[in-house]
Parts: C-alpha cells; structure tokens; sequence
C-alpha cells in the first residue's frame, strides 16, 4: 500500500530523515512512533505533499511520491499544526474541501453530511469554527481528511493535546474506519497509544527507523529482561534495608561510603 | 494547473473577500478617492476648457490617480493572501488536496477579477457622470482605461503574490512589499539608468493612456504598454508558480 524508499529530507546541513524505509501493507493501522523531534512529521509532511524529500521516494498504490497530483486523490491527510478558518462553519469547509477532492455540489453535501454525522459534529455544523473546542477541531480534520473516500488515511499527532476522553473517542473512530477498509497511518509519541490501536509500528529515533514489525514482536522485543544498575546517595541505614528486600532488587553492594548503595534490578519492564 | 481547482480557489477568494470587513472598508476608500478625482477634474476642466483634451480629462485624472494611487490599494488587500494561509496553518489542508499551481493561480485570478471589477465601477460612474456633463456618449476612454489599468494592477497583484508566497509572516509581507512599491516608484523615473524603468508598470501604464488621449502620438506605444504589462504579468506568474512548487509547508 505505501512503501518508502531511502526517503531524507534536509534542512542545511540538519538531516529530519535519513534514510527512511517504511513499509505499511493494505488494511493496517500504522502506528509511527518516535519521541518529539524525531522526524514524524516531516515524514508525514512529504508523504502529504507538503514538504518536498531531498532524496528518495514513496510509492502508494504502485505510484510515486514524485508525482503526488496522481496519488492524492487516494490519500485523506490531516497533518499536525495545520487549522482552519476561524469565521466559516464546518459545514463550509467541508463543501470547500469536497469541491477540491472533486465533488460536485449535491455530492459535497452528502458526503459533509454523512462525515460530520461521523465524527459527531452534525449538530453544530453551522457554527464558526473559531468557537470549536480543540477535540472538535481534531474531529473535524479526521472529517475533512475522509471526503472523498480516500484508501490511505494519514494522521499526525492527532490526539495530541485533547483530554482522555475525547483521545478515546478519536481512537475508537480509528479503529471503526479500519473496519471500514481504510488503511491507517498515525503518528505518535504516545507508546499507549498506539498499542491500543495499531497492529504495525514503526520506530523512528533522530530520523532513522529503528524498529518496525507487528506491535506484538515489537512488544516482545521490548518486553526481553533487562538488568539495570541503580545507584543510591544519602540513605538511612533503614532505607537501605528496604531497598535490599525489595522485589527484582538481585544484588546490591554497599559502598565504602555507608550512606551510598548500588544495587541491581532484574526483570521485565 | 487544473482549471476546476483554479476556479474553486478563485471563486472561494472572490467570495471571501467580498465578505471580509478589511476588505470592504479598502474597497469603499479606493472608489470614493477615485470619483473625488472627478470633482478635481471639473476645476481642471475650467482652466482647459478650449483644450483639446478637455472633454476626456474626467478619465485623465482617475486615470492617473488609479495609476499613482491604486498600488497601495493592491498591497492592502493581496500582501497576505498566502502568508496568512501560511501563517495560520490552513494552507496545510489545502495542499495535499490540489495542485500548488491550481492554488496560487486561483488566488492571481481572484484578485485580477476583484480589481478589475473595482477599476471597472469607477469607470462605469464617471462614464455616466461625463455622458451626462458633455453629452459625449464615447466607449474608448472608458473601456481602455479600464482594460490598461487592470492589466496594471495585475503586474502588482503578481509582484505581491510573489512577496506573500515567499514571507512565512503577514507582518514581513506587508514590509517587503511596500519596499518592492517604492524600489520601483523610484526606477519608473528612470533614476540613474534610463533602462530600469522599462521593469517597471508604471511606466507601461503612462505610456499606454498617453497614446490612447493623444491621436498624434506613436500608436505602437499602446502595443508597447499592453505587451510590457502582459510580459511582466507572465514573468511574476512563472516565479509564481516556481516558487510554490519550490517550498515546504
């Protein structure tokens, strides 16, 4: 469905991705993980046709990135720190959006009908979106990025920012539109959140992927025993027999220093 | 470029604006700075009254403050037509849904067809107000200047589309392209080397008008004024459309 090739991207000398080889079959849910900075969404931004790659290239539905005017109209994006027009409606914005994918006028407003009742924005259509909450507008992008029935759908950070509750309801619309067929690219740097949801992950760490497999292996390869040596200044002679009777505490060994103490934890994290 | 989306991006600009405060307030003030040139012309009129130009000097003066005037008015309503989109983040969902080129030239026609429609109120009133004056009932004046005026507000809505596509700010568009205004005020006069105003509208657009009221002057000057105009229209629409399909979002 969607494969990169060597994808980099460069800013003077600053390498967002290095390298990037991705692979992301038909009908999963993608989770792309990595912490802030990382190079998720610049990755996202040129698989969106929003940042040119320096080098390399992606291939969706056996086109190339290269020639994104053929791709986009299988693609529903909705990229981080992009907004809309505070003084129109959704309803407005939606009927925009439709007519760029395409739709004539009756078809737009079907189709805004149909996705705002989706997202469950229905009732407040008509009102500015200056005056949505932030999980509103997060449910709104997720509307404007499914007009037109697009195969691939690719969400950046999306439920960054908005409070649990309305995360949940966005995570569970995921996983309703992967029912539906529509094959799923979030990004993320949340770990929770994307083994709710995703059954592939990809890691991206300072722009190159270091993992990528079904979030089970992944999982596995996480959870293998690690043994990490603690060490402890300035304990009470009672803290430190505590400690040493603590669960996955293995060995320990006091310092010459009485007040120091440095031990092993053993186990699976 | 496709045309549907050119058309959808035009038409969404013209409607937008038409609905925009900002945009109303710098409307009224661009027609009603140019029906005031009328009333100057009157006085003009009287110290030229057995001139030959004297009927046609409602036009002369419009014309010339539209020529002086209408470039501020320009800026005012297109130096953040794409540096707000920018700024904002909208252009971000726009993008990945058209072609860059569709995009940027459907906001160069929606402007284009904007000011023309301004250009073409103006002249529409004073063509009313000469027919009743003079009872002269002649299309030529009228319709050239509104054809040579648009084709020159064109040239500045490309240079500041240009600025906008370029400035990730509103604030340093505005500047930017009040410095491009007057860096080319300065060359239509020739300044040092006779040849920079030859980059310039303002020049086209004397030229244009000066041989549409004089009969006696070099008739290939309109051909020079309206190709001029047409040359640097293209040239501001190439790096344009360059520029665009050049840069991240």
């Amino acid at each position: 469905m969607l494969e990169t090739k060597n994808l980099t991207k460069t800013f003077g000398k600053f390498v967002a991705v290095d390298n990037l080889n991705i692979h992301i079959h038909k009908g999963d849910i993608y989770g792309f993980l990595g912490p802030n900075g990382a190079g998720k969404t610049t990755t996202i931004g040129m698989l969106s046709g929003l940042i040119r790659p320096t080098s390399g290239d992606a291939i969706v539905n056996g086109l190339e990135l290269s020639d994104f005017n053929s791709i986009k109209q299988n693609i529903g994006v909705y990229p981080q720190e992009s907004n809309f027009y505070p003084n129109r409606s959704a309803k407005n914005h939606m009927l925009l959006f439709g007519s760029l994918k395409g739709l004539n006028r009756v078809q737009a407003l079907s189709e805004s009908a149909r996705l705002l009742q989706l997202v469950g924005l229905n009732d407040s259509e008509d009102i500015k979106v200056g005056n949505y909450s932030h999980g509103m507008k997060k449910r709104l992008g997720i509307a404007q990025a499914l007009i037109g029935k697009p195969e691939l759908l690719i969400l950046d950070e999306i439920t960054n920012g908005i409070d649990p509750l309305w995360a949940k309801q966005v995570r569970d619309l995921i996983i309703e539109l992967n029912k539906d067929g529509i094959t799923i690219v979030i990004s993320s740097h949340n770990l929770f959140e994307i083994q709710q949801i995703c059954n592939r992950v990809g890691i991206i760490h300072k722009g190159q992927l270091v993992a990528e497999d079904d979030i089970d292996l992944i999982k596995d390869h996480i959870e293998t025993e690690r043994i990490i040596t603690v060490g402890i200044q300035n304990l009470s002679l009672k803290m430190v027999e505590w400690l040493k009777q603590m669960k996955h505490v293995e060995k320990w060994n006091r310092s010459m220093e009485i007040s120091c103490l440095f031990m092993q934890i053993q186990g699976t994290i | 470029m496709d045309l549907h989306e050119t058309s959808i991006v035009c038409k969404d600009l013209l409607k937008n604006e038409l609905r925009n405060t900002r945009v109303l307030i710098t409307l009224a003030i661009f027609v009603i700075l140019s029906l005031l040139s009328i009333y100057t012309s009157s006085i003009i009129q009287l110290l030229t009254a057995k001139s030959e130009i004297s009927g046609n000097i409602g036009y002369i003066t419009s014309y010339l403050t539209l020529l002086l005037i209408g470039p501020v008015f320009v800026i005012a309503l297109s130096y953040d037509s794409v540096s707000r989109e920018i700024e904002s983040g909208t252009i971000r969902l726009i993008i990945p849904k058209i072609k860059r080129s569709s995009f940027i030239v459907g906001k160069f026609i929606g402007l284009n067809i904007l000011f023309s429609l301004m250009v073409g109120i103006v002249f529409m009133v004073i063509y009313v107000y000469v027919a009743i004056d003079t009872q002269t009932y002649l299309l030529l004046y009228p319709v050239s200047s509104w054809f040579l005026l648009t084709l020159y507000f064109g040239c500045f809505i490309g240079i500041c589309l240009n600025i906008s596509s370029l400035a990730d700010n509103s604030s340093a568009a505005l500047v930017l392209s009040f410095t491009a205004l007057i860096i080319l005020m300065i060359f239509s006069t020739g300044f040092k080397y006779e040849f920079l105003k030859y980059l310039t509208p303002t020049w086209y657009g004397f030229i244009g008008f000066e041989s549409i009221l004089n009969p006696k002057a070099d008739q290939l000057q309109i051909l020079k004024s309206i190709g001029g105009m047409l040359l640097l229209i293209s040239t501001s629409l190439g790096s344009l459309i360059f520029v665009m399909n050049r840069r991240d979002f």
